[in-house]
């Protein structure tokens, strides 16, 4: 660990090469109780919670009040004073239906661009249920922030609807309002859920169609659809504009380090090194604790085997920042290396 | 029957049924509801069993969360001293129709009628099919070590392991077992070692690669279960509302799944 000006820790190896680092999946939010409409908000945010006290290092467990609410001053302290972050993707959830002002709204994430304009992308929401009404909000949004990328979330609660899939057809006008602006990065959650009643809502297999159909955009699959890493891997693997949005994966780094390293090499075997983007999953777990391990983490020779690589530092580079970086266009300071 | 005896007798009952719904399997990773410590409650009077059961979230999906409920209902009306069974699910957002609907043998369409895209058939015979897969690995390691080789292990048919015994038998009985629910051919010129469409392998490593692949899938569920189901248990339960002193009457009462959705529909 060194210090850029400013005091700013960025990650250095033993040998002294600056790695550069983008967390691709960050949230802030706010569960506290004023903030919680009805039980559902309240099993939400316990679910996380249970998630970040299972997954995290005994020191780097926080307690219940910081854990409901972190605040942009914090969420610059985790990330990029303590956490070796470069630059932070934040990607907002609203679930209105569950937290009175939203969970992690755009507004939230533009506060903590303000602070550091240089190091955070901020990605707008959409919800294609919202018809109209939402086509009209997503070019506001983006005239006031100018996102390269969105977030949506297939199974996320609206009204009276659990979830849709992107085969829907009211998904169409959304994906090609997104072309016409130039935002580019459709970043699906497709991982846990708050209502997995059909199987539908964490079904990968629309990730198929959608990324046949708009070869010009990117979709990364945020937590590479999880609980169904085995159906994300077939799809992923005969698309080249779908990405592996990891987060969730690393955080089992430190707990249990044998399922990350199966689920790590499962996902360079079917989806390769240059499609996989790192996340912390920040709030729920930590960048530096991640990111300190994972740069550690090496497979054993079965498993460098079964993933046809080892978790060599020039994987770990591209995993790490480069990918992302290629994604969203990101300037690399001078001194990182992007050697293969 | 005087206290004593009677208390030993209840004591007794409870483990049968906890010994009996043990071996019931969480369909998506081919776990024990025993390994996963799903139980946290069996009480017995005279012949009626009350079985309490709290899963890792909250969220748990209401479809496989009801296809366990239904396999324990019948592992504990099969003990011949039970007459009536009551299944109480906890801390789940569908709790009070699941706890009624598996009570009273209800089907799952009918507890959830506009929300079961896939029927539970669907879902019970494409979970069979992974689990299949993955119980083909150790029956794969087995044959090898009694030195078959792959190209043998790939010709083998039913009818070349029926009727066998030790560890082989019992390896392919597991599969044997999921052939039907998974809906795949089990004739006895079928293939021992097949795809998820039931067709003859070609190649057996690509075979095993795949299967691998399901399998860490699984793992890593099962493993991301007992974390938060611990969790849970290390937390004491869902009241997250103590733990920061505020006070419990900012959660509003819980409406039931059903009623919740009404509300939702009369606001708009």
């Amino acid at each position: 660990m060194a210090n850029k000006p400013g005091g700013i820790a960025v990650y250095i190896t033993p040998d002294g090469e600056r790695i550069f680092i983008v967390d691709a999946h960050c949230h802030l939010w706010d569960a506290r109780p004023s903030n919680i409409r009805n039980r559902n908000g309240q099993m939400f945010i316990d679910t996380f919670y249970g998630a970040h006290m299972a997954l995290s290092p005994e020191r780097d467990r926080w307690d219940a009040q910081r854990f409901a609410h972190q605040g942009a001053e914090q969420v610059g302290q985790d990330l990029f004073d303590n956490g070796y972050v470069d630059v932070a993707v934040m990607l907002p959830v609203y679930l209105r239906d569950f937290f009175n002002d939203g969970f992690n709204t755009t507004t939230q994430c533009a506060a903590l661009k303000e602070m550091f304009p240089e190091r955070v992308v901020l990605n707008g929401r959409i919800d294609p249920r919202e018809g109209a009404l939402g086509l009209d909000r997503l070019e506001k949004d983006f005239e006031k922030w100018g996102f390269t990328g969105v977030k949506l979330y297939t199974g996320e609660w609206n009204g009276a609807s659990r979830g849709y899939t992107m085969k829907d057809p009211f998904v169409k006008p959304y994906l090609e309002k997104c072309r016409e602006l130039g935002i580019r990065n459709i970043h699906m959650h497709k991982g846990p859920t708050t209502y997995p009643l059909d199987y539908d809502a964490f079904d990968v297999r629309d990730v198929d169609y959608v990324a046949t159909n708009y070869p010009d955009l990117n979709f990364i699959v945020d937590h590479c659809g999880m609980p169904r890493i085995d159906d994300f891997c077939f799809i992923a693997a005969q698309e080249a504009n779908v990405y592996g949005g990891l987060a969730l994966i690393p955080s089992y780094i430190h707990a249990r380090p044998k399922f990350f390293a199966q689920m790590m090499a499962d996902m360079l075997f079917f989806v390769g090194p240059d499609r996989l983007i790192f996340g912390s999953d920040y709030a729920i777990t930590s960048p530096h604790w991640i990111i300190e391990q994972f740069m550690a983490f090496e497979f054993d020779d079965e498993l460098a085997q079964e993933a046809g690589t080892q978790l060599t530092l020039e994987v770990k580079r591209k995993i790490l920042g480069l990918n992302a970086a290629n994604l969203y266009g990101l300037d690399l300071p001078e001194n990182v290396s992007v050697a293969t | 029957m005087n206290a004593v005896l009677r208390t030993d007798l209840s004591e007794a009952r409870k483990a049968e049924v906890r010994e009996a719904v043990a071996h019931v399997r969480d369909p998506e990773i081919d776990e024990t509801v025993a390994a996963l410590q799903f139980v946290v409650g069996v009480e017995v009077e005279g012949g009626t069993v009350t079985l309490s059961v709290r899963l890792p979230t909250f969220w748990c999906p209401a479809n496989f969360v009801y296809l366990m409920g239904e396999d324990m209902r019948e592992a504990v009306l099969a003990l011949p001293w039970v007459g009536e069974f009551h299944f109480r699910l906890v801390d789940h957002f569908a709790e009070r129709e699941i706890s009624q609907g598996i009570t009273t043998r209800a089907r799952f369409e009918s507890v959830f009628p506009d929300e079961s895209g896939d029927g539970l058939f669907d879902v019970r015979t494409r979970f069979a099919v992974k689990n299949l897969m993955m119980r083909q690995k150790p029956l794969i390691m087995a044959l090898r070590a009694e030195g078959y080789s792959d190209d043998a292990i790939l010709s083998l048919r039913i009818l070349d392991l029926e009727g066998g015994e030790g560890q082989i038998a019992t390896l392919w009985a597991a599969c044997r077992e999921l052939r039907t629910l998974a809906g795949l051919a089990d004739a006895l010129s079928d293939p021992v070692i097949c795809d998820a469409k039931g067709r003859a392998v070609a190649n057996l490593g690509a075979h095993l690669r795949e299967i691998r692949k399901i399998a860490t899938n699984a793992a890593a569920n099962g493993e991301m279960c007992r974390m938060l189901v611990a969790a849970r248990r290390e937390l004491g339960g869902c009241s997250a509302a103590h733990r920061w002193g505020g006070p419990l009457e900012s959660v509003p009462e819980k409406l039931t799944h059903n009623e919740e959705k009404r509300r939702v529909f009369q606001n708009e």
